[in-house]
């Protein structure tokens, strides 16, 4: 009855919102469009290369890939394409841009989905030991380790991390997805290219472990002391379960929107992490991208990366419907 | 203090009581000193009867409410000392584990604040069941909360309603259904109606009425409402600063108050014929004074129209008058007619 009622409204807010940010897509595709359009170099210049290339060589360059056009007339073309699916040719690797960002996109993937679940997880258990013993040891360190660990930029935990573990310790690989020199099969090469994980898995989470702990342990205190809790109490409902059964779903909303937060950061961490430790993804494609002026792939990109923004937004505003029964959808 | 506590020949004592405070010291520990917002030599809730406790806000009602349980909502609060016997637990002397296995299953408690008494993001009907269950009451245990709710007049459908689904009224019965579940054979209410709209607070009280009489239950009422008092209670305890002025049956408190404290309050009553509103109007110059600032001698002395020099020197005891025990020097031989 009432399930069934939440549920139909559920599904068509989700239709409706997919809706919605088709207009959203398309405002996205022009506007990385005309950004990239508006950054310094030639592409055809960064195709070539410093060898000086007779003019006509030039022109033939530049006709091939279209970019004797004009700006507008491009514009539509790249929508026209992409409409149908097409995200162009890349200039750089002389692949089709989807095949080209499909093959690293599991990578990253990878990188990202472990760092998320690891991130959330430390970030949840700090979090709550640290809301459950306030004012402890275990508290100042989670406060002080949050506080130091959302200050420091990834570039820089990752190269220490390489540093202390990969050079002084030599307990972990620097870089790479896989080891070169021996040819793991099986499970051994899942095992290795786990332990190429760990690093730049670390080096990514720092951050969003620490605005996950700071973020529980506020609003778990926060609920912990609120008058719902202390009725609970007079009810007889011991201190654990009020943590996990009250405390935690009141605390969820800020939570998950903090998840969803940290996927649009992780998307650009991972453009430094990537680079940092030679791991072969999208980060690193796109970093190359930048550097060669390879606009289709560089589109491509921002444009699928625009996407998965887009439905992990929506996949958060409709976990809230179902975490917090007060979300009504108008 | 005072020897002469409780004279045998007052007739509440007659009865095992289920809940017997004495000597309660209840201190608020802040920064640098300790404050003591409940000193209460002695309160009893005779079985199956209504019992008020009224004061001015300020007076350490609540305060007297959350000791009942041994429970909190800062964790500056604890208490200091003296005992309180619920159905024959010390709820001081007995360890926490065992506290929280009599909170909700010997004593429900119903706020003032209903709509905050609830988790907002779980149904009626689970939190209900959440507290029939911790109590080990697994038989059953849905067909019980749906008894209840009916009994305190809410359709079965409140079962799977959130909280904000509910009006002020429905709610504080489902505070009422909540304090009930695990029929406990007493309830602490703490202005119970003090936050709903007229017409339902009627209604409310009704019903505890109601159901006081059915179950046979006992409440200790906390109210400022003099009203309510008159209505629903059997005795009558006064609260000034933290501490019982005046105590006995309804009747006798209302036909001839012997504390100038109560007399105030019953002129102040009568004089201002508003039942919802918050504040006690009391037919008293000044104000209760907060607790950093307690006076010497007789709390009450700074305000009362009738003080004399012992008042402001020493607490006075209990004095039985006309079947009612006032803390009044008045009421002393030597003091009275000096």
């Amino acid at each position: 009855m009432s399930g069934s009622g939440a549920g139909m409204s559920l599904w068509r807010y989700a239709a409706m919102r997919i809706v919605q940010s088709l207009p959203l897509i398309l405002g996205i595709i022009v506007i990385n469009f005309l950004l990239i359009n508006l950054a310094p170099g030639d592409p055809v210049t960064a195709l070539i290369g410093d060898f000086p290339a007779p003019a006509e060589y030039i022109e033939t360059v530049r006709e091939q890939f279209g970019l004797d056009q004009s700006l507008g007339v491009r514009l539509l073309t790249y929508i026209g394409n992409v409409l149908q699916g097409e995200l162009g040719f890349s200039f750089n690797y002389r692949v089709p841009v989807l095949e080209l960002v499909l093959a690293r996109l599991g990578r990253t993937l990878v990188l990202m989905i472990t760092t998320i679940v690891f991130a959330t997880a430390v970030g949840l258990g700090l979090g709550i030991m640290a809301a459950k013993w306030k004012d402890s040891p275990l508290d100042k360190f989670a406060v002080g380790f949050a506080t130091v660990g959302y200050s420091i930029p990834v570039f820089w935990s990752g190269q220490l991390l390489i540093l202390l573990f990969a050079v002084r310790l030599g307990w972990l690989p620097s870089s790479g997805l896989r080891s070169t020199r021996i040819a793991y099969e099986g499970l051994a090469l899942y095992g290795d290219m786990a332990r190429h994980m760990i690093l730049p898995v670390l080096a990514l989470s720092l951050r969003y472990i620490a605005l996950t702990t700071r973020l529980t342990r506020s609003s778990l205190i926060e609920t912990l002391n609120s008058d719902y809790v202390v009725a609970a109490r007079t009810r007889g409902i011991p201190a654990t379960r009020i943590l996990w059964n009250h405390g935690l779903r009141a605390a969820a909303t800020p939570i998950i929107t903090i998840i969803g937060y940290h996927f649009t950061f992780i998307v650009a961490g991972s453009a430094l992490v990537e680079t940092v430790f030679g791991w072969p993804g999208v980060g690193r494609l796109m970093y190359e991208s930048i550097g060669a002026r390879d606009y289709p792939t560089l589109l491509g990109i921002l444009l699928m990366v625009s996407i998965a923004v887009i439905i992990v937004n929506l996949i958060t505003d409709i976990v809230y419907a179902f975490i917090d029964p007060r979300i009504k959808y108008d | 203090m005072n020897p002469n506590i409780q004279t045998k020949a007052d007739s509440t004592t007659q009865l095992e009581p289920i809940l017997e405070i004495r000597d309660l010291i209840t201190e608020i520990r802040v920064p640098g000193r300790s404050l003591r917002p409940v000193e209460i030599e002695r309160l009893v809730v005779p079985r199956g009867q209504v019992v008020g406790l009224v004061g001015e806000s300020g007076s350490g009602k609540s305060m007297t409410a959350y000791s009942v349980l041994n429970l909190f909502p800062t964790a500056a609060a604890s208490i200091h000392s003296g005992s309180i016997v619920l159905d024959g637990v010390d709820m001081v002397k007995v360890r926490e584990n065992e506290r929280v296995k009599i909170r909700g299953n010997k004593v429900g408690m119903v706020f003032q604040d209903y709509a905050l008494s609830f988790n907002p993001v779980i149904t009626i009907g689970k939190q209900l069941m959440e507290q029939l269950l911790t109590h080990g009451r697994h038989e059953n245990a849905k067909a019980k909360v749906l008894s209840v709710l009916d009994e305190v007049g809410l359709s079965a459908e409140v079962f799977s309603r959130y909280p904000h689904e509910l009006s002020g009224g429905m709610l504080q019965r489902v505070g009422i259904a909540s304090a009930l579940v695990c029929d406990p054979p007493l309830i602490v209410a703490d202005e119970p109606t003090t936050a709903l709209d007229v017409t339902v607070q009627a209604q409310i009280l009704e019903l505890l009425k109601s159901i006081q009489k059915e179950r046979n239950l006992s409440i200790l009422l906390i109210t400022h409402d003099l009203g309510i008092v008159a209505e629903i209670c059997d005795l009558v305890y006064v609260m000034y600063v933290g501490q019982i002025v005046e105590h006995g049956t309804v009747h006798k408190i209302f036909k001839s108050p012997s504390h100038p404290y109560t007399q105030g309050l019953l002129q102040g009553a009568s004089s201002v014929q508003s039942v919802g509103t918050h504040e006690i109007r009391v037919a008293i110059q000044g104000s209760i004074p907060g607790l950093t600032e307690i006076p010497s001698g007789c709390r009450f002395h700074d305000r009362c129209p009738h003080t004399m020099e012992i008042c402001r020197l020493q607490q006075p005891g209990f004095y039985e008058v006309d079947g009612l025990q006032a803390a009044c020097w008045l009421h002393d031989a030597e003091h009275s007619h000096g």
